[in-house]
């Protein structure tokens, strides 16, 4: 049977509490709905001392647009499934949410926040990889004051993010883009239960030149949530020379043959996904 | 309307984890976290020192007199598996019993595991009283002296399996005034009521066994496990009822999973196409330790390998072999889908070689007559029934595109026969089957049998879950018997019930259900070429995304004999369906380099997902009824014998390279 | 420490520890024995409930994120003993087998006749994604589903 270690459970619904209870703990897990932080305790993988549940915390359960600086502000705390019906309609938001729906199923959306989905850093992840596409910013919150991080920089290595103790996501934060193109792709295999490749891609393009071209990849093949540079190009037909960088791009990634496949499989993979990203985003 | 689901839809449900009684314990084991080692010390809980038992062979591997090593209740100096059992905690609270699992210590000294069957042919025994790692030798056929035009050779290979019914296994065990009374969820009451009174030594009168609602099995659920007898021995110790309910995580590392076959085959034929005769060696993974069943599986698969065809010279040799993983056990099908796999792959190979058309050849193969295969196998000739077939799923058109097409037999474990019990009380006909259902939908084909019979109305039948108490005698479910062998022993009770309330002047079925009439019948069956039925089953694979295979629509057209219950039939071919395109595409248990499972979830045993589904196109035919007085067929492994090779020949034309081994290889796509 | 879940309208309170798991509290201490555990990992769907409205899996929630929120489980659905559309129809239509699965195709289906404005084949069998079913192949109960929503609509 997986049941938790023991520990104390607190429930937060101010910010500022937050901050004073999170240091009278040496090992606090912080969650909001649950899911995978719930399956890594009955794993055992982790054995806090305290579950701080911040679910309450209405600072961060809100989306907050800000027309001026044309920004949009998700917190940490709004599931999944909310996003559809909250996101406004430029194509930042949109991509945002193609990869939202794709999380899990239908349960696993209604309990997961986008928080957790940030905070992970499982290489699986949907968010991450459209966040660092569009540029988004993580917010962190700590008792010194909030601090903002490219998503695309979030992550060390799988399972292990740039936030620190005592620090807590209080949400992401982007531009709005209008008139783009997006693309979302991942490669899904049942057996280990895992996305070999995720692709996210979003460009803006006015008759045969792009005015703006970002991408983002993630999967077990890449370990990780990376942004791939493509401001270089400037014309849709250089899409030759664009799939030549992201070949040489993938080539240059160190990969092993591991569980997840070959390197031989996994480049393969990434690269399918990639052309077909860019195939999409160019398309007339 | 079902009045079992309606049961469960108002949780009314009994599952054994449901069954709460006072003073319970709950049992937790505490398993082993390597694959092969030396165990020096072992500080806390119930080890093999309290409980020095070994298992003994019950269930569907019911055969006695080999020669094998036999798993032991908690492991003995070493351990031979990851997740065997080497220590048990309990308390009355369930997380303080699973704390408890992490205060048991083990000190091992590691030893270099055996992981595959190559492996284990070149290591040295894993038993050390052993002087190889082969189980057992079979010689299948007769030797012969090819001298045709055409050889085909290959090797294949079928990936372990896990059963994952969606109910773990579990147990409660209560030993009461002098009593060993047990709740299970199993497939064969009377295989825990054999086995656990072997084991512990205990007169069968003082075991009662009562099947809980059994929540799937596919197999992993006949035979005796060493956590009930665990749970058993603790009862009895404390006069406590005792309750373990395995995890998933244990369910993948220390429950039996099926295949882990391999074949190193030659084909022989002419350029016309005709098939002259298959040698070659077959190769069973059964684990650490044996049983009868899995012993003997590469005999069983080799017996099956000429499936419906006319192949006059066979000759295979059988090894059944030891490695460092978990024992195996029946999965869904138990040798039948291994043998269909071999054989229709090797014939697909034999039709691109000579550039036939793989139906055509196949047609071309089927008996004239009644056919023995040297094998000792009997089958009926089925070329009408498959032409039809070929007909029905239209094949000319299906041919443009990526289909790959199976002709197969399935043959039903009637062997030992079964039993049933009917007893009228209270104006309910209660029904006991030797081989308690769990849920196949026995109910639909008993409640069809007794109105037919005793013309009692379908609300006014319940068949009951098994039962030690009211049924002494019965086999069990498994091997796609049940229509046959339990609907045989229920048909007969029946009639029997029937002259008994003539004798008794009783005319109506108001009297009938007013009397307190009850009847019971067992008879022992033997395996009748009329109870084969014939499978024909067609994929067709498609490119998703640029990149991956999935299987789009399958086609099962199904010789089930007398249809006990169209319903009943379809359900169980789609899942069964289902099942075998899965075992295709990623369905599998693999092990690391140290020998541990490398799925730690459910999900990532790569088990098929409702998306996963494909378009099925299901026939049920009569092609001849079994020779029973019912007249039907098994079916409930229908199609994961017939899927596996169709939808691997589906992936192979999509792909255009070839399919050999199970899971699909994703290397292939790069 | 104390809680108070309310589970199919009706208060059950009681001193656990913090790391009780949701469905534990549903089946130990408000003995609701409808609500399964299939693969404690989220894998399944056995174990699903509606939280507000919205369809968890009870296996991946603590008890105490719970409280203030309103549970229905499997044997919530079906009113003074009469079934749900959805389950007549799964019932009606013999789409269960070994019938573990109840809880979370009842769940989901009655989730999908609720909020889904399009219940066709592919748009259920997209929905139940997170629901496992080991003995039908998926075809009967999604079948069940359309049809139990289309019922629905012509009332």
């Amino acid at each position: 049977m997986k049941a938790p270690p023991s520990f104390d459970f607190i429930r937060i619904n101010k910010l500022n509490e937050f901050y004073e209870n999170v240091d009278r703990y040496s090992s606090p897990l912080i969650i909001s709905g649950g899911t995978v932080a719930v399956l890594m305790l009955k794993n055992r993988v982790i054995r806090p001392d305290v579950v701080i549940d911040i679910s309450g915390i209405e600072e961060l359960n809100v989306l907050k647009k800000d027309k001026e600086k044309n920004e949009v502000f998700i917190g940490s705390n709004i599931k999944l499934h909310e996003l559809k019906s909250i996101l406004p309609d430029d194509s930042a938001s949109e991509l945002i949410l193609k990869a939202a729906t794709t999380v899990g199923d239908i349960a696993i959306r209604s309990m997961g926040s986008v928080g957790g989905n940030v905070c992970l850093g499982d290489p699986g992840n949907d968010l991450p990889v459209a966040l660092a596409a569009v540029g988004a910013n993580a917010v962190v919150g700590s008792r010194e004051g909030i601090r903002t991080v490219p998503v695309s920089e979030c992550y060390v290595k799988p399972f292990k993010t740039v936030l620190k103790k005592g620090e807590i996501l209080l949400g992401v934060s982007y531009k709005m883009l209008y008139g783009y193109r997006t693309s979302y792709n991942k490669f899904f295999i049942n057996f280990l239960d895992h996305y070999v490749g995720i692709v996210a891609a979003i460009a803006k393009v006015e008759g045969i030149s792009i005015k703006d071209m970002r991408m983002a990849v993630s999967g077990e093949a890449i370990g990780t949530t990376v942004k791939i540079d493509l401001a270089e190009f400037s014309k849709i037909d250089e899409i030759n020379a664009i799939k030549d960088k992201l070949n040489k791009f993938v080539n240059e990634r160190s990969m092993s043959d591991d569980r997840f496949g070959t390197v031989k499989f996994k480049k393969k993979v990434l690269l399918t996904l990639m052309f077909q990203a860019i195939d999409e985003v160019l398309k007339a | 309307m079902s009045e079992r689901t309606e049961k469960f839809f108002m949780g009314k449900g009994s599952f054994v984890d449901d069954i709460q009684l006072p003073n319970m314990l709950y049992l937790e084991i505490v398993r082993s976290k390597k694959a092969h080692a030396k165990i020096l010390e072992v500080k806390g809980g119930l080890t093999a020192k309290d409980i020095p038992l070994t298992l003994t062979s019950t269930g569907e591997s019911y055969r006695m007199g080999r020669n094998y090593e036999v798993e032991p209740v908690f492991a003995k100096g070493k351990v031979l598996y990851y997740g065997q059992p080497v220590a048990a905690v309990y308390d009355k609270d369930k997380y303080k019993a699973r704390d408890l699992v992490e205060s048991v210590e083990i000190a091992y000294q590691e030893l270099k595991p055996v992981l595959s069957i190559e492996e284990s042919l070149s290591s040295s025994p894993i038993h050390e009283n052993r002087k190889d790692n082969i189980v057992a030798r079979f010689e299948i056929g007769k030797r012969f002296s090819p001298e045709s035009e055409v050889k085909v050779s290959d090797e294949l290979y079928m990936e372990r399996v896990l059963p994952n019914p969606l109910e773990t296994r579990g147990i409660v065990a209560y030993y009461n005034s002098g009593k060993l009374n047990v709740w299970i969820s199993t497939q064969s009451v009377y295989s825990i009521k054999n086995g656990l009174s072997k084991i512990l030594g205990l007169d069968p009168a003082e075991v009662n066994v009562f099947q809980a609602d059994t929540g799937g099995a596919f197999g992993s659920k006949s035979a005796v496990y060493p956590e009930y007898v665990i749970a058993c021995y603790l009862s009895m110790k404390t006069k406590q009822p005792v309750k373990w309910i395995e995890s998933r995580e244990e369910h993948i590392s220390s429950t039996r999973p099926g295949r882990g076959a391999k074949a190193e085959l030659q084909l022989y034929g002419n350029k016309k196409g005709k098939i002259e005769g298959i040698e070659g060696k077959i190769y069973v993974d059964v684990g650490a330790y044996a049983d009868d069943l899995s012993s003997t599986s590469p005999s069983w698969i080799g017996y099956q390998i000429t499936g419906p065809y006319l192949i006059e010279n066979v000759y295979i040799e059988g090894y059944s072999v030891y490695t460092n993983k978990s024992p195996l056990g029946p999965y869904r099908g138990a040798g039948r889908p291994e043998a269909a796999f071999f054989i229709e792959r090797m014939i697909d190979k034999f039709a691109d070689q000579i550039g036939m058309d793989p139906v055509e050849l196949r047609l071309k193969n089927l008996p004239e007559r009644p056919f023995q295969s040297p094998t000792g196998l009997k089958v009926l000739p089925s070329k009408s029934f498959f032409e039809e077939g070929i007909k029905s799923i239209n094949y000319s058109e299906l041919k443009k595109r990526n289909v790959g097409v199976s002709f197969g037999i399935l043959l039903p474990a009637v062997f030992g026969g079964e039993s049933a019990k009917i007893k009228i009380d209270e104006g309910v006909v209660k029904v006991w089957l030797g081989g308690n259902a769990h849920w196949q939908r026995h109910e639909l084909f008993v409640k069809r049998i007794l109105k037919e019979i005793l013309e009692v109305p379908e609300e006014k039948v319940v068949l009951m879950n098994g039962d030690t108490t009211e049924l002494q005698k019965g086999i069990g479910t498994w091997g796609s018997r049940s229509a046959i062998t339990a609907g045989n022993a229920l048909y007969k009770a029946a009639m029997l019930l029937k002259e008994k309330a003539e004798k008794m002047n009783i005319n109506s079925v108001e009297q009938l259900l007013n009397s307190d009439l009850s009847a019971e019948y067992y008879e022992n069956m033997q395996l009748d070429p009329t109870m084969i039925s014939f499978l024909l089953t067609a994929a067709v694979a498609e490119m998703r995304d640029g990149i991956k295979p999935v299987i789009e629509e399958v086609w099962a057209y199904y010789d089930v004999g007398e249809p006990l219950s169209e319903e009943a039939v379809y359900g169980q071919i789609t899942g069964g369906l289902l099942m075998g395109v899965q075992e295709v595409l990623s369905e599998a248990l693999i092990y690391d380099s140290k020998g541990k499972p490398l799925p730690e979830t459910m999900a990532a045993t790569g088990i098929a997902y409702s998306i996963n589904a494909p378009k099925y196109h299901v026939k049920i035919k009569t092609f001849g009824r079994s020779n029973t007085p019912h007249g039907a067929k098994g079916v409930g492994e229908a199609g994961t014998v017939g899927a596996p090779p169709a939808a691997a020949r589906a992936v192979e034309k999509l792909l255009n390279k070839r399919v050999n081994k199970l899971p699909l290889d994703f290397d292939l796509l790069a | 420490m104390r809680i108070r879940l309310n589970i199919n309208g009706k208060d059950y309170e009681s001193d656990v520890e913090p790391r009780t798991l949701l469905v534990d509290f549903i089946r130990d201490v408000a003995g609701l024995k409808g609500t399964h555990i299939g693969c404690e990992t989220g894998s399944c769907g056995a174990c699903m409930v509606l939280l507000d409205g919205k369809p968890v899996k009870s296996c991946l929630m603590l008890a105490a994120q719970a409280e203030g929120k309103k549970i229905v489980t499997v044997e919530g659905l079906s009113e003074g003993g009469k079934l749900n559309a959805v389950q007549k129809s799964l019932s009606q239509k013999k789409a269960l087998q070994c019938g573990f699965c109840a809880a979370g195709f009842s769940i989901m289906g009655t989730w999908i006749l609720e909020n889904e404005q399009d219940t066709d084949y592919e748009r259920v069998k997209s929905d139940l994604a997170g629901v496992v079913c080991r003995c039908s192949g998926y075809e009967p109960i999604i079948n069940a589903i359309v049809e139990a929503a289309k019922n629905e609509r012509k009332d």
